[in-house]
């Protein structure tokens, strides 16, 4: 075999390789994107991993920090604050963390209550366009 | 009054885009001189113009302007003025004037560089660069202009403020640095369209922008460890890179501009991977628009957040056009593109540059498939879903691995053709030194494949560097008495290598310190009573008192520590003060990290909250991070090698080759 045709099997079978890491990967860490009313939907519980976009409701918020950190609150969907889920997330609550604000979960649907493995608060200006007007 | 000048001044630079676009294009398809002549002086003017816009809205970020819509939802009067300034980027509208400004001023220290070379593939090059321009003005003018007027009868008396976690030192830094990396990479991407569309595709064109490469790279990477760093320092969550769209879209072009780094001395010694080189730098500067379209466009969601802007459809335009033209030029030019010489064995150095850029692209297509990922599965299944850290890490954990080895073998391989029994035997001392340590590791208790398996391949890459440094040095011996002048010569004669080398280096210190970082971190949270002691690790640490106190614009609460070693007696004790403030304008609390930093390790505590039982006790999470502070030094090291690489010496060798 010339070094070309050498090179060429060893660039596909690195391809290959590299492709069958990323799907390996993929489907084991893949987790559904839904919003509280779509957990509220579920018909069972869900296997999967969940990641839940919403808006951190004003009732029902409690942090503890003895004798270790939970963080219990409800999540609504963005656009309608009427149905909500409970999260329980045993951390730090994070800065920025706020009713109102907009975060981001991960974690798993189990018991009627979301577990939280990790708990992002979107910075509230960063990119938005400039839209907004004084009160 | 300050807004208006910025408004007016984009404008002009905005036409003098237009016109030294024109006249470029003119001047390339008559071959000119004078028409060059008076592009160049265009594009300078723009990019001058486009400066004096930028400090135009901060001045009115300064002055305090709120009938500036940006200026008022991004400012307020409580605000230190260094924070007014950093403001200009801290919204879409002026971030994107900042981006126009860099690729306006890239474009005009290259029309000053390059204003006497009056040929046909210059004048093309001064008219891509300015078609990059052209774009991010046009944007900037006619989509997210900063300069608009606030909707409303009266001027507000203060602004909206900004937020809290961008009120940091790091704004000041972190966005301009990476934003000039960014756009450097246009000056590459310049030379190359222009050499395509002149059909001038010796190496020229390569050999003309190794320096911006350099420059755009050396920004590029110092830009993305200070955002690391920002995020480790401001969030309070013990890490510096969380896989977040955002740092993923800088990272992006990262990759595929290192692939290019190392690509492109292929081409400048042996006239091969013409055609991928074209496509590489493309990618390149595709992937900084790229990143752009993903972090403004609201099509993945991201910490940062981003709502829905209109703008995502102009970049994606953009895009396609870029993407259309360069296939349609690389057509055009197939011919000339064609390498002068194959590749002629698999142990050449000449391979094992394109094992890296495979490597590197693999890692940069992997990070792409993961940021993209919401959108893919969306798309097929209809079902939204998301991947993140742990998909990031599972994937390119083993590339990045391979890297470390091809770092290691790659230089010892010879030009066209290795002799296999002797680039085993020129390896064999580093690897056995490499094994060493992954033996010496396992015996004092470390334990994992991967991190055992990275220190032992960092280790390996270190001596090779040492390996290649001595036979320099050796070769110089007959010719030098003294090892001193030896070294001196050897380091002055192969310039470049030894930059790139220490560049290396820094690449193996950062390597040990993120696998540190990742497999050896510990994590503990606690709560403290004042007066009591805890012993973490080796430290003993005791709550001395708890305070509050009034600031500026904000209310601290801080927990007074007092931290002892207990392994080292001898070491002085030393006091962290972890707080919590609570900004009085938005009442957004923030956590203030307290960090003792440590050649051997960090200790990193952030308080999180007072116990409600009156006891005057605090809840406090407690990091401690081995080697982190080998991750700025290797950082610090891959710039310092990089700036060597630039240095006059360098490029006397470089011209000397040509």
């Amino acid at each position: 075999m010339s070094g070309q045709t050498r090179l060429l099997s060893i660039i596909v079978g690195a391809i290959a390789v590299g492709a069958a890491l990323i799907w390996q990967a993929t489907m084991s860490t893949a987790s559904v994107i839904l919003t509280p009313s779509e957990i509220i939907n579920l018909k069972q519980e869900s296997r999967m991993r969940i990641r839940m976009g919403g808006k951190v409701a004003a009732e029902g918020l409690s942090y503890a920090v003895s004798p270790s950190f939970v963080l219990s609150f409800r999540l609504a969907d963005r656009d309608a604050s009427d149905k909500s889920i409970p999260v329980i997330y045993r951390n730090i609550k994070p800065d920025m963390f706020a009713p109102g604000r907009d975060v981001l979960i991960d974690g798993d649907w189990k018991d009627g209550a979301f577990h939280a493995t990790s708990l992002l608060t979107q910075c509230p200006s960063k990119y938005e366009p400039s839209v907004a007007t004084p009160d | 009054m300050s807004s208006e000048l910025g408004h007016l001044t984009l404008m002009l630079a905005w036409l003098f885009c237009c016109s030294s676009l024109l006249l470029a294009i003119t001047a390339a398809l008559r071959s000119s001189s004078a028409l060059f002549l008076a592009s160049t002086r265009a594009t300078i003017s723009c990019g001058a113009l486009l400066l004096i816009s930028l400090a135009s809205l901060a001045g009115a970020f300064l002055a305090e302007d709120y009938t500036n819509q940006f200026v008022w939802q991004f400012s307020s009067r409580d605000m230190p003025w260094i924070y007014k300034i950093t403001a200009v980027w801290g919204g879409m509208d002026g971030s994107m004037l900042l981006w126009a400004s860099f690729l306006g001023l890239g474009a005009a220290l290259l029309a000053i560089q390059q204003r006497q070379a009056k040929s046909e593939m210059m004048a093309w090059v001064i008219a891509a660069a300015n078609s990059s321009t052209f774009f991010f003005t046009s944007v900037t003018l006619f989509s997210t202009n900063p300069f608009r007027y606030l909707q409303t009868p009266i001027v507000p008396a203060d602004g909206n403020g900004l937020n809290p976690l961008l009120q940091n030192p790091y704004m000041a830094i972190h966005p301009p640095m990476l934003y000039a990396g960014f756009t450097l990479f246009a000056v590459p991407f310049a030379f190359c369209l222009g050499a395509l569309a002149s059909g001038n595709l010796s190496n020229k064109w390569i050999m003309l922008t190794r320096r911006w490469t350099l420059v755009a790279w050396a920004f590029l990477t110092v830009g993305i460890t200070l955002g690391g760093h920002w995020a480790y320092l401001e969030l309070g969550w013990g890490g510096f890179w969380a896989w977040d769209p955002v740092e993923n879209s800088s990272f992006l072009p990262w990759l595929s501009g290192t692939a290019f780094l190392h690509s492109v001395m292929i081409q400048e010694r042996k006239q091969m991977l013409r055609f991928w080189n074209v496509w590489l730098i493309g990618l390149t500067y595709g992937l900084t628009v790229f990143g752009t379209f993903l972090t403004r466009s609201g099509i993945v969601q991201s910490i940062h957040a981003f709502a829905s802007t209109d703008i995502g459809w102009l970049f994606l335009t953009y895009l396609s056009v870029l993407a259309v033209g360069l296939t349609w030029l690389s057509y055009y030019r197939r011919a000339l593109l064609r390498s002068e010489r194959s590749l002629e064995s698999l142990l050449s150095r000449e391979a094992f540059f394109l094992f890296n850029n495979l490597v590197f692209l693999s890692i940069c297509f992997s990070v792409l498939w993961g940021v993209m990922f919401p959108v893919i599965s969306e798309a097929i299944t209809g079902v939204k879903q998301t991947i993140g850290a742990p998909f990031f890490n599972a994937v390119t954990i083993p590339f990045f691995l391979l890297m470390l080895f091809l770092m290691g073998v790659g230089p010892a391989a010879a030009w066209r053709r290795s002799n296999g029994r002797r680039l085993f035997h020129l390896c064999a001392t580093p690897a056995i030194g490499g094994l060493a340590i992954g033996v010496f590791l396992l015996i004092i208790g470390v334990r994992g494949f991967y991190p055992t398996l990275a220190y032992s391949l960092s280790w390996f890459v270190v001596l090779s560097v040492l390996r290649e440094l001595y036979r320099a040095v050796r070769a110089q011996r007959p010719t030098h008495p003294s090892l001193l002048s030896a070294t001196t010569s050897a380091l002055s004669k192969h310039h470049r290598r030894f930059a790139g080398a220490l560049v290396h280096i820094g690449v193996a210190l950062t390597a040990v310190a993120i696998t540190s970082s990742m497999a050896h971190k510990t994590e503990q949270e606690l709560s403290l009573k004042p007066g009591e002691s805890v012993t973490i690790g080796r430290y003993s640490i005791t709550l001395r008192e708890l305070s509050e106190e009034r600031r500026p614009n904000y209310q601290a609460l801080a927990a007074h520590l007092d931290v002892t070693q207990i392994s080292n007696k001898s070491s002085p004790p030393f006091s962290l003060t972890p707080e919590m403030r609570r900004y009085f304008r938005n009442q957004e609390t923030t956590s203030e990290v307290a960090l003792r930093m440590d050649w051997l390790e960090d200790l990193y505590i952030v308080l999180a909250g007072v116990h409600g039982d009156d006891s005057g006790s605090v809840a406090l999470k407690v990091f401690i991070n081995p080697l982190q502070v080998w991750l700025w030094v290797g950082v610090l090291i891959m710039t310092m090698g990089t700036l060597a690489a630039l240095s006059p010496r360098a490029m006397f060798v470089h011209s000397s080759e040509v």
